[in-house]
Formats: structure tokens, sequence, C-alpha cells
């Protein structure tokens, strides 16, 4: 073997080391780095001579700089998300609309409509007494206000939602738009740029959280972005997302050739859990509206049966004005026996002495009629409902909590493939800053052999 | 085969995910100990929220049925003092009749009987418009007005107005007096008839209506049993409320309050488990292979 094939051997050490020291330092720099994925130098023996009858070798080269990439979990992991968001945003609005429901802290329905009946109870002492009566008014308005309150709120909130709905679309399709683009780099770099590979399947993972995608990944390195059966990203055509707002649902579309297609049902992610809420709250809403139409009845039916200390017919005790989407918006007492509590139509009899208590005895055995939907009463109708909006809110946040842990799960297997382990990069630091001295120390020794042939032959 | 790899991200994650769970946690137990309550949403538990609810409405019920309890024995005993002096009147004019009807007294003695049971016709006129504030309590229904005019005619009403004093249980809180004083026997009628042989100096008649009086007595007291009656239901409903009160006042707060010594260990179990998860934490970012380089 010469000295000048000992140099190059030497130099392609030195190359090689310093590719090595170059990814680890990339690594190093990138450890925080959200979607990183740790680059490492694959090294062969440069291919051997023939000398004679021996071969030689000629040092080493470098094969190529490789991405820690597992697609399998990758795949998953971005399913995950999507599943941990959709869980996560349904429980964030279904907390919100749990608030009006709040029956712990504060006088929810149930508390108010017990108060209505309280009051009735207490009238029977006195059903002629003014203070007793408007008691019985006040306790009504309040309850009456406390419906309307909720519903109005409600309705508000889903508003909202449909707001941020509209605004997490429109960041969905800039994402679907970068990641058709990034496509197209990764197409003209024929698959080996890392750091756009990275950048893609992060665009994707957070689509994914919005949207719950799925996607693979095709021969010239393109990801096609699929939403259920619908792909959404193919190579570099990227295909837009729109809304439609209705009362209490929205629906999403998904921009084909021959117009539009809905989408609604394959939509996961954060927009597909904020749509499951606000399918939800709309439930909720229905099953108030039925509520008040029922109570109404119930209420305004007897009262009419009863006569005033005038001798008058009863007149409607809860009104609902309509006009919104919702009957419980406009949920009110009637403002005319809020006025005058000697309306209340509390006798039997027409001739109404002033402690006929017969109609009264009536209405407050009301409070126990199952005349409600389901066989229940007002009251067990109205905690029915408290239960089912907590079951909702709970189940949301156990759903929430166990994708949580799927999502950590894989996150740390991600990073066990994928990640940059600070210990292993210092490692490698020291092996590659040896392999770079070594190889500097046999240039030296070549340099050195070299030089001593030359003044030997002088 | 891939080697496990700790990252720095994985062990921030780690530690993000363990301090937030245990803050939520701590969050959670730390507004139990300030509220003193298990539930602070219908979320913590929807069923156990929905029962505690249903007993603070059965507990607000009883608390409304002992506030009528309450009026109603008031009413009970307004009553019953009145028939008591009702009872008392007609003990007076027993014992003037009798005198009235012995052959020893003379017409001048039977005039001036007559003139105290008249007296007694008007205290009896007066008792039967007993009230408890502006309430005639011999009116029935109609108890916004005297029981009994001028010439003691009834002008109440002919039902008995009743108050809820438990679930499924009333009393009454009036009477019709046109029963309690004008039933079988008519007692203002009665009196009148005593006083009108009176001052004929009459002593047979008066003798002869020594039985009408008597009927009349028997009347008032077997009213004034009835209301008696009606008192121990109330006084029994009153206790019945109470107990029941008090065993709904446990089942509710089993259910919503907390064992304040459990939630205090726990949350102190939970301090110092995030202690340990943060000193982990900071030590785990030390001691790596780059601060020996």
């Amino acid at each position: 073997m010469g000295i000048l094939s000992t140099l190059s051997s030497a130099r392609s050490g030195l190359n090689a080391a310093s590719v090595a020291l170059d990814a680890a330092s990339n690594n190093v720099s990138n450890a925080s780095t959200d979607g990183y994925s740790r680059r490492s130098v694959r090294l062969t023996s440069s291919d051997p001579i023939q000398v004679g009858s021996n071969w030689r070798g000629t040092g080493v080269s470098v094969a190529g700089v490789d991405r820690a990439h597992d697609v399998f979990v990758n795949r998953q992991l971005i399913a995950s998300a999507g599943n941990q968001a959709e869980a996560e945003s349904e429980y964030e609005v279904l907390l919100l609309s749990e608030s009006w429901f709040n029956d712990v802290e504060i006088d929810g329905l149930p508390t108010m409509l017990q108060g209505v009946y309280d009051s009735l109870t207490q009238a029977t002492q006195d059903p002629a007494d003014e203070t007793l009566r408007r008691a019985v008014a006040n306790n009504s308005v309040a309850f009456a206000t406390s419906v309307s309150r909720t519903a109005v709120s409600l309705v508000d909130l889903q508003s909202q939602v449909q707001d941020r709905m509209s605004g997490e679309l429109s960041e969905a399709n800039q994402r679907i738009q970068n990641i058709a683009d990034l496509n197209r780099a990764v197409i003209a770099s024929q698959g080996n740029a890392a750091d756009l590979l990275d950048q893609r399947d992060m665009e994707i993972g957070m689509l994914a959280q919005q949207l719950g995608v799925d996607f693979h990944i095709e021969d010239d390195g393109s990801a096609t972005v699929l939403l259920g059966g619908h792909t959404l990203v193919n190579g570099i055509e990227g295909r837009e997302l729109s809304v439609e707002h209705g009362v209490g649902e929205s629906k999403i579309y998904l921009g084909v050739d021959s117009g539009r297609t809905q989408v609604s049902n394959e939509v996961g992610g954060s927009l597909g859990g904020i749509g499951t809420a606000l399918s939800r709250i709309e439930g909720y809403l229905d099953d108030m509206d039925l509520f008040v139409e029922e109570l109404s009845n119930q209420f305004n039916d007897q009262h009419a049966l009863g006569f005033d200390s005038t001798g008058a017919a009863g007149q409607e005790w809860f009104q609902v004005a309509g006009g919104g989407a919702h009957l419980s918006e406009s949920f009110t007492f009637n403002s005319s026996l809020l006025d005058d509590p000697s309306l209340f139509a509390f006798a039997s009899d027409a001739s109404a002495s002033a402690g006929d208590g017969g109609n009264l005895r009536v209405m407050i055995e009301m409070e126990t009629d199952d005349a409600f939907s389901a066989s229940m009463s007002g009251e067990e109708t109205l905690l029915n409902l408290l239960s089912e909006v907590g079951e909702d809110a709970a189940t949301a946040k156990r759903v929430a909590s166990q994708q949580s842990v799927v999502l950590t799960d894989l996150q740390g297997l991600r990073d066990a493939i994928s990640g940059v382990d600070l210990d292993e990069e210092a490692a490698n630091l020291i092996e590659f800053q040896a392999s770079y001295q070594a190889a500097a120390k046999v240039l030296r020794t070549s340099s050195e052999l070299f030089d001593t042939l030359m003044q030997a032959v002088r | 085969m891939n080697v496990y790899r700790t990252t720095q991200g994985s062990m921030s994650r780690l530690l993000t995910t363990t301090a937030g769970r245990l803050n939520s946690e701590i969050r959670r137990v730390e507004t139990q100990a300030i509220t003193g309550l298990k539930l602070s949403r219908p979320s913590d538990g929807p069923a156990e929220v929905a029962s505690a609810l249903k007993l603070q409405g059965l507990i607000a019920d009883q608390g409304e049925y002992e506030d009528n309890i309450t009026r109603a024995l008031s009413f009970h005993s307004r009553a019953d003092d009145a028939l008591a002096q009702a009872g008392e009147i007609f003990k007076r004019a027993k014992e003037i009749s009798v005198a009235g009807a012995s052959e020893s007294y003379d017409g001048t003695s039977r005039a001036a009987m007559a003139v105290e049971v008249a007296a007694l016709v008007e205290s009896l006129s007066a008792v039967a418009n007993t009230r408890i504030g502006e309430r005639y309590i011999f009116s029935g229904d109609a108890y916004d007005a005297p029981a009994f005019d001028a010439s003691l005619a009834y002008q109440g009403g002919a039902e008995t107005p009743e108050t809820q004093i438990a679930a499924s249980q009333w009393t009454q809180t009036g009477m019709d007096g046109s029963e309690v004083f004008q039933g079988a026997v008519d007692s203002f009628a009665t009196l009148q008839d005593v006083e009108a042989a009176l001052l004929a100096d009459d002593p047979a008649t008066v003798s002869a209506l020594l039985s009408d009086l008597d009927a009349a007595f028997t009347q008032l007291t077997s009213w004034r049993q009835r209301v008696g009656n009606e008192e121990r239901m109330t006084l029994d409903a009153e206790e019945t409320a109470g107990n029941v009160s008090a065993i709904l006042t446990g089942e509710f707060n089993n259910l919503v309050q907390i064992d304040e010594a459990a939630t205090y260990t726990r949350l102190s179990e939970l301090q110092q488990s995030y202690n340990a998860a943060m000193t982990v934490g900071a030590a785990s970012s030390s001691g790596r292979l780059f601060d020996l380089l």
C-alpha cells in the first residue's frame, strides 16, 4: 500500500468523522424541536482495490444520513393525537355547558322549581294572603328566568362554538395547502429532504388534531391525506373544506370536482369533538323545550280550572313567546300575575271565598304527578337532564384522560425511535471526535513518511 | 433492534403530564377541603348529584311543612281557647238556669238573671267571631269577614280551610261556625230562649231548657275534642317532619359532605407526590454525560 493511498484513506476517515460530528451536532441542536427526527450517519467501507493477489481497503464512505422514523408508529401517534383532541375538545365545551346546570354550588333549575312548589305549599296557610301569593309569584319568576337564561346561554355557547369551528376550519384549510406544498418540495427532493419530511409530519399531526385524518406515503415520497374515505391531499393537490352553520348543528363539506360533499360524520379531531358537543347541547335544549312545553301545559291547564279572587278563571301561569330557535329561550312567568297576585286562581269555586284553596291543593299535587315524558314529574325531568349533562361531561373527561395516556405512551415510543437522547449524542460525539483525531494522526504520520521519503530522494 | 431512548422531550413530557395530573387532583381535593363538599359539579358524580338534589328538595319540603305546622298549631291553640271560653259561658248559663228554674226566686231575680244571660249571648257572639290576626277562625273558608253578624246569622263559608302539614296530610285551619254554634243545637237560640224564659218569669220553661243547655255544651265540647285531635295529629306531623328532616339531612351530608380527615390526608399525600415529582424531574435534567465533557 502506498503512502498516497494511506493519505487518501485517512482523508476519508476525517470526512466521515466530520459528517458524523455534524449529524450529532444537528441532533443536539434539535433535541427540543417538536417533530424532529434524529439523524444518524450510515458509514460503509470504501470499495477495496486489488493489488496483485491482495485486496486493499481504501477508507470509509458516507453511505447516507438516515432519518430515524417509523411510519407505523407515526400513523398510530397521529391517529391518537386526533382521538385525544376530539375527546378533549368535547370535554372543554361540555364543561362550559355543565356550568349552566351546576346545581351543586348554586340554586339550579330543579332547586328553583322546588321553590315554586314550596311557595305553593306555604300558600295553603292562607290562600288569600297577599304576601304568600307574592312569594309564589316571585319564585315562579325566578324559575322561569333561570330556565330562559340557561337556554339563552346555551344558545350563545353554541354560537361561540360555531365561531371556533369556522376558525379551526380555516386553519385546517391552510394546513391542507401547506401539506400539498411540502409534498411538492419532497417530490422535487426525491424524498431525501429529512427536514421537509419532519415539517410535513408536523403539519399532518396538527391537521389530525383538528380533523382526525389518516395518511399514507406514496412511492414518489408524497403523503396522501385522508378524511374517512375522502382524499384531502393527493400529491400536490389539496382540497378545501367549508362549513355551514345551522341551528344547533354545523355541516362540514369537502370541495370536490362536481361541487361538494358532506363529510361531517367523518370529521374527528377537535372539530369532531366540538361538533359532538354542539349536538349534545342541542339535545339539552330540545329536552328543555319539551320540559317547558309540558310544564306550561300542566300549570296553565290546572290554573285555568281555578278561580281568582274576582271569580274569574285562572290566566296562563307560564308563557312561551316563541320566535327564537328554542321555546325555552322565551319562557316567562305571566307578568299579570306578578303585578297582581290576587289573580292567582287558587279557589275551586267562582264564589271565591278568601280561604278557598281547592285548586291550590290540586296544583301542589302536580309536584309528584308523573305527567311529563317517560312518566316523570317535572322535578324528576330536570334532575334527569342534570344527570345527563353531568354524565356526558364525565364520560368526555374519562375518554380524554384515557386518550391522553395512550398519546403519552405513543409519544414515548416515537421518542424512543426518533427522539434525541443527549447521552447517546454525547457518546457519539466522543466516538467520532476520537475517530477524527485518529484519522488526523494517520494523516500526519503519512505526511511525515512522505516528507522522509522526499528528503531521502533529494 | 431499537435502543430505547430517554429523550429530553420524553422526560419533559412525563414531568409535565405527571405534574398536570397531580395538580388537577390537588385542585379537586383543595376545592373539596375549602367547600366541604365532595361534589362541586354534576360531572363529579351525576347520579350522586341527582340524589343529593332530590334529598335537598325533600328536606326543603319538610321545612315548608314545619312552617305550616307552626301556623296550624297557633290556630288550634286559638280555637281551643275559644271553645273553652264558649264552654265556660254555657257552664255559667247552666248555673243561672238552674237557679232560675228554682221556685225560690221571684220575677225580679229572674229579670236580673236574664240580663246576665243576655251578656252571655254577647260573649258567645264575640267568641264565635274570634280572630287570629285578620282571620276569623269560625268563618270557614270565608275567613276575611266575621262569622256572625249582629243578628247572629252565619255569614261565613261552608268549606273548611286546610293547610298541608305532610306529603299527603292536611289539617283544618278554620271551622264552619254554623256547625260549631248552630249545628244540631243552636247555641245562640238556646241562650236567647233561656233569656226569654227568665224575662217571662217562667221557671218551668227555664227548667225545660236545661237539657238544651247541656246539649249545646256537649256540642261545643265535641268540637273542642275535634280541635284537640287535629292538634295532636299536627304535633305528630311536626315530630315526623323533624325526624324525617334529620334522616334526610344525614343522608344528604353523607352524599355531599367530605370526610375531613380523609380529605386532608389525601391532600397531604398529593402534595408530597407533587414535590417528589418535581425533585426527580430536576435531578433527571442534570447529571447527563454532557456535563462530564
